[in-house]
């Protein structure tokens, strides 16, 4: 608002010499560094940078092999652990003189593969092959982070 | 005078205080503000280091009108601005950007103050000069202008900021209003009360206005 318009108390149109002492009043002038201290501060108050995100694209093919290779494992190894007991019966229950027959007690009697899946060289041969899988896959994220 | 920030032609004003007010006015000073606002919310940080020299010498200026004290009306600005850049994405451009800045600074000095009230006197206790007011007499004058400016700050919380701010934006009500969020009517009350209890308090000032209002 102009000093020569009407002002909103009703009062006349010329400043008043209240209103001349309160509108003169000294200015001051920046410090040299002011500026500088404020930009510090805004830089010292700027968030961290945000963090890498899960690279869940190339994550989820993984975790989906994962998850069906803990599947096969878990039936394969319950399927281990049924059997080796039924085998333990029967080893008893039949009175084996041979040692070697409670050990392969289907060797004789069982396709190649079933004699596999019988005994623990399945699962393990598996958790191996998952290893290699996860060693493989670590290092193929790494290549492409470091790129 | 002009030293309404938002108003104020340079060619009006002394190089000092030139040099202390923005830029730009008017029309391009609200464009250049917008931009650089854009700048910063789209992660240039160092784009507030020119909104910091456009409005350090208002923001200085103003701090400088609620506490009378150099450094911490340094200390104040500062704090200002680091608020107006947290707060950067809250302007909603409704208002220009000056008015939304000083709106922020406003708060920070009236919270600032109200932790670390500005040491003062009250408003009975602030000097009167012991002789009538001489336009002849430069010291005099200057003691007493300084004396009317100190007892401003010894005015009620409710009556001191609007008063603080209608003579910062020169004598601007509706800038004034929008600065403290208040409607108009309430801050030209305010302000009629603070006048009042200032010519209470001086009566010279009183007599002087009743001449001038005869004449």
């Amino acid at each position: 608002m102009s000093h020569n318009q009407p002002d909103q108390f009703g009062q006349p149109s010329q400043p008043s010499q209240l209103d001349r002492i309160l509108l003169e009043q000294d200015s001051l002038l920046p410090s040299s560094g002011f500026a500088a201290s404020v930009m510090d501060a805004i830089q010292q108050q700027s968030p961290t940078p945000a963090p890498i995100p899960f690279p869940w694209k190339l994550a989820l093919p993984g975790f989906a092999a994962l998850l069906v290779g803990v599947i096969v494992i878990c039936k394969l190894a319950i399927m281990t652990i049924r059997s080796m007991s039924q085998t333990y019966v029967t080893s008893f229950a039949t009175d084996s003189a041979s040692n070697t027959a409670w050990l392969w007690p289907h060797l004789n009697s069982s396709s190649a593969l079933d004699v596999l899946l019988r005994n623990a060289a399945a699962p393990i041969l598996l958790t191996l092959a998952a290893s290699w899988l996860c060693v493989l896959l670590c290092r193929r994220f790494a290549g492409e982070v470091s790129r | 005078m002009n030293l309404n920030p938002i108003t104020a032609g340079h060619d009006q004003l002394p190089s000092a205080l030139a040099s202390a007010l923005p830029i730009q006015s008017g029309d391009a000073g609200l464009a250049a503000d917008a931009a650089l606002v854009a700048r910063i919310l789209a992660g240039d940080t160092q784009a507030f280091a020119a909104i910091v020299q456009r409005w350090q010498g208002p923001l200085i200026n103003m701090a400088w009108r609620y506490c009378r004290d150099r450094g911490r009306a340094e200390e104040m600005a500062q704090e200002a601005f680091i608020r107006a850049w947290r707060g950067l994405a809250q302007w909603r451009r409704e208002s220009s950007f000056s008015t939304w800045l000083f709106s922020v600074a406003a708060n920070v000095y009236r919270t600032e103050l109200k932790h670390i009230p500005a040491v003062h006197l009250s408003l009975d206790q602030a000097a009167e000069p012991s002789s009538p007011f001489a336009h002849d007499a430069p010291l005099d004058g200057v003691a007493r202008d300084e004396a009317v400016r100190r007892a401003v700050l010894a005015l009620p919380q409710r009556y001191r900021e609007p008063t603080i701010l209608f003579y910062f934006h020169e004598m601007d009500l509706a800038a004034a209003a929008a600065t403290m969020g208040l409607p108009e009517g309430t801050m030209k009350a305010r302000l009629s009360r603070a006048r009042t209890m200032l010519r209470l308090r001086f009566p010279q000032l009183r007599e002087q206005w009743t001449k001038g209002d005869k004449s």
